[in-house]
């Protein structure tokens, strides 16, 4: 079980802290609103805002002032970042006592727009289309959570809409996010994990084991994940939409 | 000959070049002066066969010609970057004993997943040198056919490539001077100091530090010591 211990203190920035827009452009701009008020951060401390995808190599950052100043009256001309899902970062730096260490910082933040997420909980799953080849999907896993990448040649109206894709895709998906999630449980500063066996106590209808499992083999946990995503299934009626579907295609 | 990119029907025959019996003779070059298999990027930019003896030296020459093209974003360059893998075709997949030793599409074709993005032997030397110049000499030593393990290792770390002073500790600690090449055993897995222990200590002190806020000395001032200071040396 991996876990992270927070020697220095910083602070972690939250949807309260930082709300970001997008606009698509072009040219692709974010409006970026702070709110830092109460953090009892050093007025000289930076504020970097890092846009990013977590496809590859894109990475922009932006020198947003400092915690007295920010630099609000223009916003961020994106240049770099040209995924379908950009994320942000945003940094407060010590510039005195010992430059460079971070003191508050908010990872993963989501832009309000435009709607990127598919499945059942839009803040929950980020999904981003690039080329996979002949691969359909694929899952990673960074610090902010799981990301669910489709081939380009699939649209996001199929993602969303399609029954049978639905079918086909998201259970394996729902499970490999809570065999992930489960080594993880007891982490207490991976936000993700917990929205995830959350959602996942919702559809199983019963608390997860107490414990994080050491692997992926516990049969406590196998059990709880396997109700869970039996759960999601029945809640969604996938086998009876995509049923539908191929008797259409049948006739 | 002016700059032009290859097009999906371009690529897809230049896909099927490298896994035909004929890749082992000339490269087919006519794809580029095809306007059903390529496109004029830029009249004004022209480029010439080269001789290179390294990637930092074919990507000084690219760097030069392109310009700003190097910025382009990917999926809007996949054309151009597998053009010029085409037309410097016998430097990164050169004829020895009368054969080529065909690796993988995706260091010649540019890919659009982010787990074989990076391969790309023109491409990412390209980036890394308009970027960082002489800088990313210990990632851009060895011949234009070889990635290198050095390169390979980090180039998939946006954040690690993008930031001026890792790739100044990169230098510090790996590149020999006296060789002009990186020192031995930088890639060893096993060895203490090696490149990956740097990763895992990069990937640690991030959660602490913004390393885009340090210079190559903070950074090296950080290094346990005791682990690193040989390679220093």
């Amino acid at each position: 079980m991996k876990r992270r211990i927070n020697q220095t203190g910083r602070l972690r920035l939250t949807g309260k802290h930082v709300a970001i827009s997008l606009e698509e452009g072009p040219p692709r701009t974010a409006d970026v609103a702070l709110d830092l008020d109460g953090l009892e951060l050093p007025a000289g401390a930076r504020v970097y805002i890092e846009a990013y995808s977590r496809v590859g190599f894109q990475l922009e950052r932006f020198d947003f002032g400092t915690v007295s100043e920010p630099v609000t009256d223009q916003p961020l001309v994106l240049t770099r970042v040209t995924s379908s899902s950009p994320l942000f970062r945003v940094k407060v730096v010590d510039v005195n006592q010992h430059p460079g260490r971070l003191l508050a910082e908010g990872d993963t933040i989501a832009p309000e727009s435009p709607g990127q997420a598919c499945g059942e909980d839009e803040s929950m799953l980020h999904v981003d289309f690039s080329d996979l080849g002949e691969l359909v999907w694929r899952l990673t896993y960074g610090s902010g959570g799981p990301l669910l990448e489709l081939d380009h040649k699939v649209t996001k109206d199929q993602a969303r809409n399609d029954p049978v894709f639905r079918a086909l895709v998201y259970p394996s998906v729902f499970m490999d996010i809570l065999e992930h999630a489960q080594r993880l449980a007891d982490d207490p500063e991976a936000d993700w994990v917990q929205a995830w066996l959350k959602f996942g106590r919702s559809m199983a209808r019963q608390d997860p084991p107490a414990n994080g499992a050491d692997d992926e083999l516990d049969p406590e946990w196998q059990q709880w994940t396997a109700e869970a995503v039996a759960g999601f299934c029945r809640a969604h009626k996938l086998a009876t939409e995509a049923a539908k579907i191929w008797r259409r295609q049948g006739e | 000959m002016s700059l032009r990119g290859l097009t999906e029907s371009g690529i897809e025959q230049f896909r099927l070049f490298l896994g035909s019996d004929k890749v082992h003779g000339p490269a087919p070059l006519s794809l580029l002066e095809e306007p059903s298999h390529s496109r004029l990027i830029d009249r004004g930019v022209t480029i010439e066969p080269i001789y290179a003896q390294s990637k930092e030296d074919l990507a000084r020459y690219l760097c030069t010609a392109l310009g700003t093209l190097v910025e382009r974003p990917a999926e809007e360059s996949v054309g151009m970057w597998t053009g010029l893998a085409l037309f410097y075709f016998d430097l990164i997949c050169p004829v020895t004993g009368g054969c080529r030793r065909v690796r993988e599409d995706s260091l010649y074709v540019l890919s659009g997943d982010w787990k074989k993005h990076h391969r790309h032997l023109i491409a990412t030397p390209c980036r890394l040198y308009y970027y960082h110049q002489t800088g990313a000499r210990v990632l851009l030593s060895g011949p234009p056919h070889k990635l290198g393990d050095l390169l390979e290792q980090v180039a998939a770390r946006q954040d690690l490539i993008s930031n001026q002073a890792v790739i100044g500790l990169l230098d510090a600690l790996y590149y020999d001077r006296s060789s002009g090449r990186p020192k031995r055993g930088a890639t060893d897995r096993k060895r203490p100091g090696s490149l990956r222990r740097l990763v895992d200590f990069l990937d640690q002190l991030e959660l602490t530090y913004d390393l885009h806020s340090l210079t190559t000395e903070q950074l090296r001032l950080l290094l346990p010591g005791e682990e690193f200071a040989r390679w220093l040396r």
